[in-house]
């Protein structure tokens, strides 16, 4: 059964490993798989440019996403919750988010870096703009899910504002918060690579990792370190899953 | 008299241009402290947003409710409801939705669970003190309900038809146990129900509401004794005069 998921991936890994061994495709254009294999050992030994290695890479690319996404959510969450709770604040507030969410994330890195110039503050602006508004629509959504009855419950039971909100609003959205978090982590992610390939100098990053490996022309490298971000994001999303699996139980 | 309604008028606006949906209009009644009052009334008459008022969560257009001899601004922990959908919250356990009101009363934790515990044993959820809403089944949901309302000790409970979706013979459990409890604990209650078994079963005096906009059509005592003989000549007469009046209320819908 495991396999049966599976066999198709390896199949094709299989072909494309073949198919390279045969001279098929030139491999400064599409690397074997154990080319790819050999790049990763590379990065995270001799690392790219040679002594910055891999881990470092990664671990500036957590922390700069890290911080974006934080941001997007201890104002997202608040904010949606407010936005949701109060019909008025939701009027409000909402023309302003519908203007800005078409902006592609990526549209602002020019004048993110005018304005934080280059380094951590843009990059993690730029996550931030990626993951702020799925958290804010979806924390909209969640709350407007819970039912008035909930509400009106509490409300005999003595409740004040501030404790529907805590106490109703907050748990019954939890299932869409969660919902907002993975896809802004996601998209936040995602922003993170591009705005590295531009937006940041410092010489640390899988994004700048993999620019200066296409500098040099190292198709192996590059693509070892487009794994590397898939297999980060899969397993960050893993983790939210189980966080959400923790405070969600009732689901 | 304890709780009095006088002259209470409530309309909805209509959908789309339709004209105001006159639900109460001019509606008087008491209830005298420590008694069990039912409410019976055709479908839709307007018995939940009465109920509402009371609670205080939703204003009337006009008129006055008094509890003891003063008007109730708004939800307060001395007027308990129970409603129709059990609304626990589906996140907490049993003890968790029991405590909640405790918790926005400012109870100390170990309080609130002390007190929680003697009402889950009270009420028959030994051994699903964790459990949540949903892994219980109907008449154990409502128990909740009805502890959590309880445990604040409301000199007024309101109930709107508590036992609606319960099966029958959970429902004539739950109606005892309503009882027994009552019978301990002296607070009024004011209990609507479409079910005219049940509340000539439960009351000592049962109002009978007009159709909408609602009126008190009569206001019937409930004389004998507990505990009562669901089939006894007293209660069958009863009952079928209350059946004759919400028949002819019947009428005048078609
Ligand atoms: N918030 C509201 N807005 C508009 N109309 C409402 C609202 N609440 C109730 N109504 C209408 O008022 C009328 C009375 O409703 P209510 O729920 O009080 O009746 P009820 O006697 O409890 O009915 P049932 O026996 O079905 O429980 C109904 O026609 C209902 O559609
Ligand atoms: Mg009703």
């Amino acid at each position: 059964m495991r396999l049966g998921r599976w066999w198709l991936p390896l199949a094709l890994l299989v072909l494309w490993q073949g198919l390279c061994s045969l001279g098929v495709f030139p491999p400064y254009k599409l690397p074997s798989p154990l080319a790819i294999i050999a790049g990763l050992v590379d990065l995270a030994s001799q690392g790219m440019p040679p002594g910055q290695r891999l881990h470092w890479h990664l671990l500036y690319s957590l922390l700069r996403v890290g911080a974006g996404f934080a941001a997007a959510a201890l104002i997202g969450v608040p904010l949606g919750l407010i936005m949701g709770a109060s019909p008025r604040a939701g009027r409000l507030v909402s023309p302003l988010i519908e203007m800005l969410r078409p902006v592609p994330p990526l549209a602002w890195i020019p004048i993110s870096i005018l304005w934080f110039g280059i380094g951590l503050p843009s990059a993690g602006f730029i996550i931030f703009l990626g993951a702020f508004f799925p958290i804010v629509l979806n924390t909209i959504a969640g709350v407007t899910s819970v039912s008035p009855l909930l509400v009106e419950a509490v409300r005999t039971l003595g409740a004040g504002r501030r404790e529907i909100v805590r106490k109703v609003l907050l748990p019954g959205a939890l299932p869409n918060i969660f919902v907002g978090l993975r896809i802004g982590l996601g998209i936040g992610w995602m922003t993170l690579v591009a705005a590295e390939f531009t937006g940041v100098k410092s010489g640390y990053g899988l994004g700048y990792m993999i620019m200066t490996a296409r500098d040099i022309q190292r198709p192996d490298e590059i693509m070892a370190g487009m794994a590397v971000i898939g297999l980060t994001g899969l397993c960050i999303d893993g983790l939210v899953r189980l966080l959400q699996r923790r405070l969600v139980p009732w689901q | 008299m304890s709780l009095s309604l006088t002259g209470i008028h409530k309309s909805f606006p209509g959908e789309n241009g339709a004209p105001p949906l006159k639900v109460l209009a001019g509606l008087d009644c008491a209830v005298e402290a420590g008694r069990l009052v039912s409410v019976v009334g055709p479908s839709g008459c307007g018995k939940t947003t009465l109920l509402r008022i009371i609670a205080g969560l939703e204003p009337a257009d006009r008129g006055r409710v008094l509890w003891q001899g003063a008007a109730l601004a708004g939800p307060s922990r001395r007027v308990g409801m129970v409603f129709q959908q059990y609304a626990l919250l589906p996140w907490r356990s049993t003890l968790g939705n029991i405590e909640l009101g405790l918790e926005m009363a400012g109870l100390e934790r170990d309080q609130r669970r002390a007190a929680a515990r003697e009402y889950v044993e009270a009420f028959g959820l030994a051994g699903f003190e964790h459990s949540f809403p949903h892994q219980l089944s109907g008449g154990m949901q409502q128990r909740v309900a009805i502890a959590r309302t309880l445990i604040l000790k409301p000199e007024l409970v309101l109930m709107d038809e508590p036992f609606g979706s319960l099966d029958s013979q959970t429902r004539d459990a739950m109606q005892e146990f309503l009882l027994s409890l009552w019978q301990q604990r002296q607070d009024t209650i004011v209990f609507v129900t479409h079910n005219v078994d049940e509340a000539v079963f439960l009351s000592d005096e049962i109002l009978v509401l007009s159709r909408r906009p609602a009126r008190v059509l009569a206001r019937l005592e409930v004389p004998q004794a507990r505990p009562r003989d669901r089939t006894s000549p007293a209660s069958n007469d009863l009952r079928r005069q209350i059946l004759s009046l919400l028949k002819q209320e019947q009428v005048g819908l078609v």
